[in-house]
């Protein structure tokens, strides 16, 4: 009884932690201004992201290291420096994002300006880092984040012509008032937010810190096949939301209040409440995920102790960098930047780099060496990893040309 | 004449060497491989691995910024020059080589760990629950 | 070293490694000042303009459809204050940057200039209006809020209009 409610518990924790601000900006967005035209996206990248984060969570459970300090030595230490570098930096964009997101529901709630908001998040962010019970907030977080189950009410008390949604969800097309390149943009930036980098350097790095074994590989299935879908389905609950109240008005995301008008115009105070909470909730998770993953790639590059698990004195760098990681990004959020555009960038450049983060995963999850004859890919994982890799290299390939062709997407 | 002849087990160095995890007598992670020292037995030709070369600047010395590898190495001499070996861990100190490339040594006595321990006096200390282990 | 070939000096002269970590640093930077500043620039042509002028009427529209929505929300007692007010005014200054940048291109011609005409007190109209909307709702008045935001359909009808007018 006590596995399954673990085994459940994990479950819902991935539902509530798969959307973050990303996610959330990527999936209002696009529903306001290409309808449900992008959905298929939203598709894709979920059966990406399922299919790499089981093959890190085997190499986690099978290697005892995390993807990311196997990049060094499998592929070399040059490949992995440049890994590190655009990595760091994106993380570093997604945290100032994330930080900015929390800060925003707050001040929905409380009506105090979000800028003053934002060196308290980071404290608390911080504090959580260095020395709460990670879990037990990871876990109080996750699950609140299910409040953003409240999307999903609001498209089911709109009480839309389902078959009609399914069928023009199936049948996308670029709608006449947009051009090829704005689809693709956003398009792009979808497909960044679903396959974000920091899911994977964490995920991986909290198996290692789990303790997972070759018995945990059935648990890690569950997780992530059940988990990342329902998370999926969620982040299109936010896209349907968002076409059927917004795009009919001609209006257009740029704040995150806008995202949750849908869910007040439908479900009144309490569903505006709840999903507020549920940002609040999600962006916080996020945090703590892209907070620590920072330290986590620096510390797992150089070789140093890293680990939430460890006392701060005995992984001193890993929790300094964590640190200036949040100073760094509560700094930038603090300086007027605007944060749907922070995040915008952020998935977008998210996408860039993409195939940096999962060829390693790819090519290590085939290594006997590692794996183990048994638990290496089969080929049926293989044909499906090894055509993302490409669809991966083509997007990465697209997005900067279509970040200077769209103007960043106007 | 030099006696001492060098034995070794074979082994493909980049692969099985470069870029590994260094793990302490304690199970403490000391950083990573970041270059080999290689000599060769004068009277065989063969090419032996003797050393391993971690901190101080090997790493940045092999991705070619030359300079500044130097640059820290010097500065390792200079901070602590009554230390005996700068990055540099002969091979004969590895109790076994794996997935990660375990060492005789205590961590804080390397080179790899002087950043560690700066950070700790000067960051981490000043902070108070450093010592407290963030439990489940 | 051959004698008469000078050395590459500066960045060039860096080795790979460096010069690709300048790469990254030099992509950051651009990448960073494109966050932070506006994305309007200057207009040359009436092409130019005309398109500038389309993309301000359409984010003004986003931003006067939504207090309209807000203002229809809190007046079916759909929401709570802090929320209202702090989105009502987030609109407002949206529309208040859409309105200064508009101002600030210079037209290319008098062509542009009948654009500019047309456009400008409809801007102004809704930007008045919508801080009604904000002041009444600052207030607490949260029932009439949409009766304050009733011109509001107005402006929105006049920037519909003009936008089908650009075809």
């Amino acid at each position: 009884m006590k596995k399954v409610l673990g085994v459940a518990l994990g479950i819902l924790t991935a539902i509530g932690g798969f959307v973050d601000m990303g996610d959330l900006v990527a999936n209002a967005e696009t529903g306001a201004r290409f309808d449900m035209n992008l959905a298929w996206v939203v598709v894709v990248g979920v059966i990406g992201i399922v299919v790499y984060a089981e093959m890190s969570g085997r190499v986690a459970a099978l290697c005892g290291r995390p993807v990311f300090d196997l990049v060094r030595e499998r592929l070399g230490a040059r490949f992995g420096l440049a890994n590190l570098a655009a990595s760091f930096f994106i993380n570093s964009l997604t945290l100032t994002a994330e930080l900015a997101g929390v800060a925003l529901a707050l001040s929905l709630l409380t009506s105090v300006n979000y800028l003053f908001l934002i060196p308290g998040v980071a404290l608390l962010v911080w504090l959580v880092c260095w020395r709460m019970p990670f879990e037990t907030m990871e876990r109080i977080f996750g699950l609140l984040g299910l409040c953003l189950v409240v999307f999903a009410v609001a498209v089911w008390k709109i009480g839309p012509d389902w078959s009609e949604l399914l069928s023009d969800t199936a049948h996308p097309h670029v709608p006449a008032t947009d051009n090829g390149f704005t689809y693709a943009y956003y398009g792009i930036g979808l497909f960044g937010a679903a396959m974000t980098p920091y899911e994977v350097f964490f995920f991986s790095s909290g198996a290692v810190e789990d303790g997972w074994t070759a018995k945990d590989l059935g648990v890690n299935k569950a997780n992530v096949l059940i988990g990342f879908p329902l998370g999926a389905l969620l982040s299109l609950a936010i896209m349907t939301s968002a076409h059927f109240v917004l795009a009919p008005r001609d209006i257009s995301v740029d704040q995150l209040s806008q995202m949750a008008l849908p869910v007040a115009s439908v479900l009144g105070r309490v569903g505006l409440a709840v999903v507020l909470i549920g940002i609040f909730a999600a962006t916080f998770g996020a945090a703590l995920e892209t907070a620590l993953s920072a330290g986590y790639v620096m510390a797992q590059y150089f070789g140093w102790p890293w680990g939430k698990a460890h006392a701060p004195r005995e992984a001193t760098r890993f929790h300094a960098v964590v640190l200036l990681a949040i100073i760094g990004a509560a700094v930038f959020g603090m300086s007027g930047v605007d944060p749907v555009q922070v995040t915008e960038y952020s998935i977008v450049l998210s996408a860039a780099a993409l195939p940096l983060t999962y060829f390693p995963i790819l090519v290590i999850a085939n290594d006997r060496n590692y794996m183990g004859d048994e638990h290496v890919n089969g080929r049926f994982v293989n044909a499906i990893a090894s055509v993302y890799l490409v669809i991966l290299v083509l997007v990465a390939l697209a997005t900067i040309p279509l970040i200077i062709i769209t103007k960043g997407g106007q | 004449m030099n006696q001492r002849r060098i034995t070794g087990r074979p082994l493909h160095a980049t692969l099985d060497l470069l870029d590994r995890q260094l793990r302490d007598r304690n199970g403490v992670l000391c950083g990573n491989v970041d270059d080999l020292e290689l000599t060769r037995d004068d009277e065989t030709g063969q090419i032996y691995v003797t050393a391993i070369l971690a901190g101080s600047g090997a790493l940045a010395y092999r991705l070619g910024g030359r300079r500044l590898g130097r640059w820290l190495h010097e500065a390792d001499r200079r901070l602590h020059e009554g230390r005996r070996n700068h990055g540099r861990i002969p091979m004969e100190l590895t109790t076994s080589i794996g997935p990660a490339i375990d060492l005789a040594i205590d961590a804080h006595d390397q080179s790899t760990h002087d950043l560690e321990r700066w950070t700790r006096v000067h960051v981490i200390d000043h902070i108070p629950g450093g010592s407290h282990r963030a439990g489940k | 070293m051959l004698p008469f070939v000078r050395p590459a000096s500066g960045v060039w002269a860096a080795p790979m490694l460096i010069r690709g970590r300048l790469a990254v640093l030099g992509a950051a930077v651009v990448l960073l000042v494109g966050c932070t500043t506006h994305r309007v620039g200057p207009a040359r042509t009436y092409d130019d303009f005309e398109r500038k002028a389309r993309t301000t009427a359409e984010d003004s529209l986003s931003a006067v459809e939504t207090v309209r929505l807000l203002a229809e929300v809190s007046a079916s007692g759909d929401a709570f204050g802090p929320y209202l007010s702090v989105s009502v005014s987030e609109q407002e200054d949206t529309l208040a940057g859409i309105e200064g940048d508009f101002a600030s291109i210079q037209p290319p011609g008098p062509r542009s200039d009948a654009l500019r005409d047309e456009l400008t007190p409809i801007l102004d109209a809704a930007s008045t209006h919508v801080a009604d909307v904000r002041v009444a709702i600052r207030r607490g008045n949260l029932r009439a809020a949409d009766s304050v935001a009733a011109p509001l359909s107005a402006d929105a009808d006049a920037l519909r209009t003009f936008l089908e007018q650009l075809g």
